[in-house]
């Protein structure tokens, strides 16, 4: 029987739930790297046990966790990233330049045919790569070292590079989401990358349908369809159908098309969540209601889905790596607030039960299906 | 707690080499990698003094280097 695996990363450690294919009774185990804040921790989809976690704190500043056995331990691996060649500078708040530093690895990316090949997306938004399970990080540079890089800026969370997908089809192809830069490609394995922004519209920089600037929170694809992706921008929910080369926006009906995540039902390639906040001030779901949006229709028409999840007095938000799918028939889609609360539907969003409410403030949850 | 066999002079750039050494996933934790300066929010205590701002090649106490008290690594208590 099919087994349900959780991994999450709060701001004070990360938690791994289990629970079999009824998705309903769930064991918690954690917190790991306890105190910790783990910005993300994913699974190898070749080798399930492996794991890789980002664990950072202001004062110990970056390591790097693997774990050969599901998450029962784990042991340090490398955290050396190192900038290759020239730093340079990208843009501060203040429009000064200011050079490229490291602070945190944001997001991991496990490679799909090689479970100790992972990519790293960071802050300051740089790429990077292992193929030894950790020991090592190489920077991939041509996608910072781009000429439209200097002129990136950071978003109120920072520069970072925060979604990284590789393209089943062709494992070539990976696409980069950087805020507030926008989403990049590469169609030769990172020799070379070029933004791929046109028809985004964001009307808070100075050219609103500019080649780069635009804050993307957010990508996600359906493996069947890797040239058609779903964007949560900073406002409005945008989609492509041909690879980046051209987007258009599909908020429709949304009550709000601020937010952070986004995601694909696994089963349903038209089939989108989005979590909508009230707005870029204001970061947490509006009326005090926590409501997930699903469209059927890849956009544009939107319902609400309210069932098990609090409508009053609920002033939480949701970050862009907080939400996941699984595998399962019916699909199921989790997601953890910054309230500590992490929920879970065993029936594509129709229905909502906690995992678990009282965790630190969540920033990361993926999901790992097991036969 | 741990101890560590440090070799002459003893400072807090040779204990800290030595603590790298013993303990790698330690690395780019207490000290930057590159630069070898201390994290700001990392501080150093001896004998009830604050080393932190201590040059890294001054000789640490004699109660340090014979083993009678510790050379203190703490996060700074600071932040959430």
């Amino acid at each position: 029987m099919s087994k349900i695996r959780v991994l999450i990363g709060t701001r004070k450690g990360a938690f791994v739930a289990s629970s079999d294919a009824s998705r309903k009774s769930w064991k918690v185990e954690g917190p790991h790297f306890a105190g910790w804040e783990v910005y993300h921790l994913k699974g190898s989809p070749v080798d399930p046990n492996r794991l890789y976690a980002s664990q950072s704190s202001g004062w110990f500043g970056q390591v790097m966790q693997r774990s050969n056995d599901a998450g029962k331990t784990w042991e340090a691996v490398g955290n050396q990233f190192a900038y290759e060649g020239e730093v340079g500078t990208h843009t501060w708040y203040d429009g000064s330049p200011h050079p490229y530093e490291f602070k945190r690895v944001w997001h991991l990316e496990p490679s799909l045919t090689d479970p100790d090949t992972v990519y790293a997306g960071v802050e300051d938004a740089a790429m990077f790569k292992t193929t030894d399970a950790g020991q090592t990080w190489n920077e991939m540079p041509t996608l910072r070292t781009q000429k439209s890089s200097p002129g990136w800026a950071p978003g109120a969370g920072g520069l970072c590079l925060h979604t990284i997908l590789i393209d089943p089809s062709n494992h070539d192809r990976m696409y980069a989401a950087i805020s507030s830069a926008g989403v990049f490609r590469t169609d030769d394995a990172g020799q070379s990358w070029r933004p791929i922004n046109r028809g985004l519209h964001s009307t808070y920089i100075p050219d609103p349908d500019a080649e780069v600037g635009h804050c993307v929170h957010r990508i996600a694809m359906h493996p069947s369809r890797p040239n058609t992706l779903f964007m949560q921008k900073h406002w409005d929910v945008n989609r492509t159908d041909d690879g980046g080369e051209t987007w258009h926006e599909v908020s429709g009906n949304l009550p709000s098309d601020f937010g952070f995540v986004i995601d694909v039902h696994a089963n349903e390639p038209e089939t989108i969540y989005v979590i909508p906040i009230q707005s870029d001030s204001l970061h947490y779901v509006a009326e005090g209601k926590l409501r997930v949006y699903r469209s059927r229709t890849g956009g544009n028409e939107w319902e609400a889905l309210t069932k098990g999840l609090p409508q009053e007095n609920c002033y939480v938000n949701v970050l862009r790596d907080a939400m996941a799918v699984d595998a399962l028939d019916p699909c199921g889609v989790y997601f953890g607030t910054s309230g500590g609360q992490v929920y879970a539907s065993a029936d594509a969003g129709d229905s909502w039960d906690p995992i678990v409410r009282d965790l630190p403030p969540v920033v990361s949850v993926e999901v790992q299906t097991l036969a | 707690m741990v101890e560590l066999d440090v070799a002459a002079p003893i400072t807090q750039r040779s204990v800290l080499d030595v603590l790298e050494t013993k303990y790698p996933a330690l690395l780019g934790t207490i000290r930057d990698m590159e630069t070898k300066k201390r994290r700001p929010m990392i501080r150093f205590f001896a004998c009830e003094e604050d080393w932190s701002d201590a040059s890294p090649d001054a000789g640490l106490p004699d109660a340090v280097v014979s083993g009678k008290e510790p050379f203190l690594i703490i996060g700074a208590i600071a932040g959430g």
